[in-house]
């Protein structure tokens, strides 16, 4: 080696690595997460053993499971879907704030006089903690949105990015999936970085506060709630990957309630301590229904339940006590369903008759206010069948 | 190979990768940690020098320790454990940057940021620029050659070449880098 040569080593050798020690420590926290995964997933044969025996568990629950008030409680279904008497056209939202919805066209932002906005050709969206941004995805690239659609950063991956959620209220960070990876960004776009690998096609859920507590569904079926900066692990459920295999069961949704979380299944709806993870509650339909989706109000203390079984869905509000009551119920499909900011309207769309609902549950008088053609109102222009939109958020008192 | 001891060569290794490997694969977290202390540094700035991207950088090398350790199964205890991980790094980082050179990125200032001297990085600013204007596969060779420390033979091996086009990326390479070179002994 001649002098140029040991000088060039020695030069490579003192080069170092912005943010290199924080790095090696969030990497290592990667690779352990990974290696525990690992571990948790069974050896083959095992695995087997453990899906017949889920199966038979399955069975045995099947056939145990009450009925319940809820069942009873049932109203009796139309033959056609539809609320009658609905709106051929949005003229304005029930409560205050402004929708978030991704159509076939992109993402729209709705405001309370009706006025809506589409912010481009997206994919998917979501706003920030004040609705003063909306991060949106498609395909490889994620960026952070004005409601009136100018772009202030754009960031892109070389894998698909999607199911970004904002943190509140700091609005300091940015989780999405890309791939199997759980990546958080900071607010202005800078940072970018993996938290996690192995994570279920499943939206991220942020605990709102101070700390950066965000939880994840892994593709083993466990949650796991992590301090996204530092990358401890605050909780992680059992991973039954053969279980939730078994009974066809991923997770759906995570939704943080004030310090616990709401995890949706199919078959069950639990409500997890957020200081340990263990279940402080769980609802299971009735035999032959399912969960489709599940939303908390702000308050907290309301859940909203959409159980499809057969032909009919419901919607069902489960309180505070525990105790679940009707809403509504109809022929074919609802999606899930979005309270308003304040807790006061409940957003259903019912797929299926392409309409929206509003629904005020804790009015006495039962209001209803439907409106009709939604998927058209969407996606003006297209002649086309057209997607049913998602309606992503409902954001925000001011 | 020249530089066989791995990372941690300033201290006494008190097991040597192999055991290391035979142990974490009896499933000892212990000895997972021990490899991936002992090697990350390296990796990491392998990935660094050759992406000029710090993020990039953690991906690729966390990505390639997650490669291992899914691997490790299956890791013929047989073979150095060093070499097979930097090629995992060093291709997966030649890929990155050639893919960043094909796709129109957003953010193309941050890149030529990151590009730009960094004052965390203490390499000299005309070298760190020099290394910048560098091929991918120019990068990949010097790092190779000059912090990891391995041969043009294992360089070849490693990365599927010939020799010959090894030895000439290498001289090119620091042909190019002359000047900056010189910068540094002035």
């Amino acid at each position: 080696m001649n002098d140029r040569e040991r000088l060039l080593r020695d030069s490579l050798e003192r080069a170092r690595v912005p943010d290199e020690a924080a790095a090696e420590e969030r990497a290592w926290r990667v690779v352990v997460a990974a290696t525990a995964a690992g571990a948790a997933r069974p050896p083959r044969r095992g695995r087997r053993r453990a899906l017949q025996m889920a199966l038979a568990l399955g069975l045995i629950a099947l056939v145990v499971s009450p009925a319940g008030a809820s069942v009873r409680n049932w109203v009796a279904e139309r033959i056609e879907p539809g609320a009658p008497h609905a709106r051929p056209f949005l003229a304005s939202l029930p409560g205050d704030g402004s929708l978030l919805v991704d159509s076939t066209q992109g993402p729209w932002v709705v405001h309370p006089d009706g006025s809506k906005r589409l912010l481009g050709h997206y994919a998917e969206s979501s706003w920030s903690p004040h609705g003063l941004y909306a991060v949106v995805s498609d395909g490889h690239e994620l960026a952070a949105v004005e409601p009136g659609g100018a772009v202030r950063w754009t960031l892109t991956r070389p894998g698909r990015v999607g199911l970004a959620r904002w943190n509140g209220p700091d609005g300091f960070r940015i989780a999405y999936v890309e791939g199997h990876d759980l990546r958080v960004v900071a607010g202005d776009g800078s940072g970018d970085r993996r938290v996690a690998t192995g994570v279920a096609p499943v939206a991220p859920a942020w605990r709102s506060g101070p700390a950066h507590e965000l939880a994840y569904a892994t593709r083993g079926g466990a949650v796991v709630a992590m301090d996204a900066d530092t990358g401890r692990r605050i909780f992680e459920t059992i991973a039954r990957s053969a279980l939730a295999a078994a009974s066809r069961s991923p997770i759906t949704s995570l939704q943080w309630v004030g310090s616990d979380l709401l995890v949706t299944r199919p078959e069950r709806l639990q409500m997890l301590l957020g200081a340990g993870g263990r279940p402080l509650w769980t609802w299971t339909p009735p035999p032959g229904a399912r969960i489709v989706a599940a939303s908390a109000a702000a308050d907290g203390g309301r859940v909203a339940v959409v159980v499809r079984a057969g032909r009919t869905s419901r919607v069902l509000l489960r309180s505070p006590a525990g105790a679940s009551r009707v809403l509504f119920a109809g022929p074919g499909a609802f999606a899930a369903p979005r309270w308003s900011p304040d807790g006061r309207w409940l957003l259903i769309p019912w797929r299926s008759a392409d309409q929206w609902l509003f629904l005020e549950p804790s009015s006495g008088t039962a209001k209803l206010h439907a409106v009709a053609r939604v998927a058209q109102q969407f996606s003006p222009g297209d002649r086309a069948a057209v997607r049913f939109p998602s309606v992503t958020g409902w954001c925000c008192t001011r | 190979m020249s530089g066989s001891a791995g990372d941690a060569a300033t201290g006494p290794e008190p097991q040597g990768d192999a055991a290391l490997v035979r142990a974490a694969q009896h499933g000892s977290e212990e000895a997972v940690e021990l490899l991936f202390r002992r090697h990350w540094r390296h990796a990491h700035r392998a990935a660094y020098l050759i992406v000029r991207d710090a993020a990039a950088a953690e991906d690729i090398a966390q990505e390639a320790f997650l490669a291992a350790t899914r691997a490790l199964e299956r890791f013929d205890r047989r073979r150095p454990f060093r070499p097979w991980l930097h090629r995992i790094v060093v291709n997966r980082a030649i890929d990155h940057a050639r893919a960043r050179t094909l796709r129109r990125e957003v953010g193309e200032e941050a890149l030529g940021e990151a590009a730009a001297p960094d004052p965390e990085d203490r390499l000299d600013p005309d070298l760190s620029a020099a290394l910048g204007e560098l091929d991918p596969e120019q990068r990949a060779a010097i790092v190779l050659r000059y912090l990891l420390d391995y041969t043009p033979g294992e360089i070849a091996r490693m990365l599927e070449l010939p020799r010959g086009t090894v030895n000439s990326r290498l001289r090119r390479g620091l042909d190019r880098l002359a000047d900056s070179l010189e910068g540094v002994l002035r």
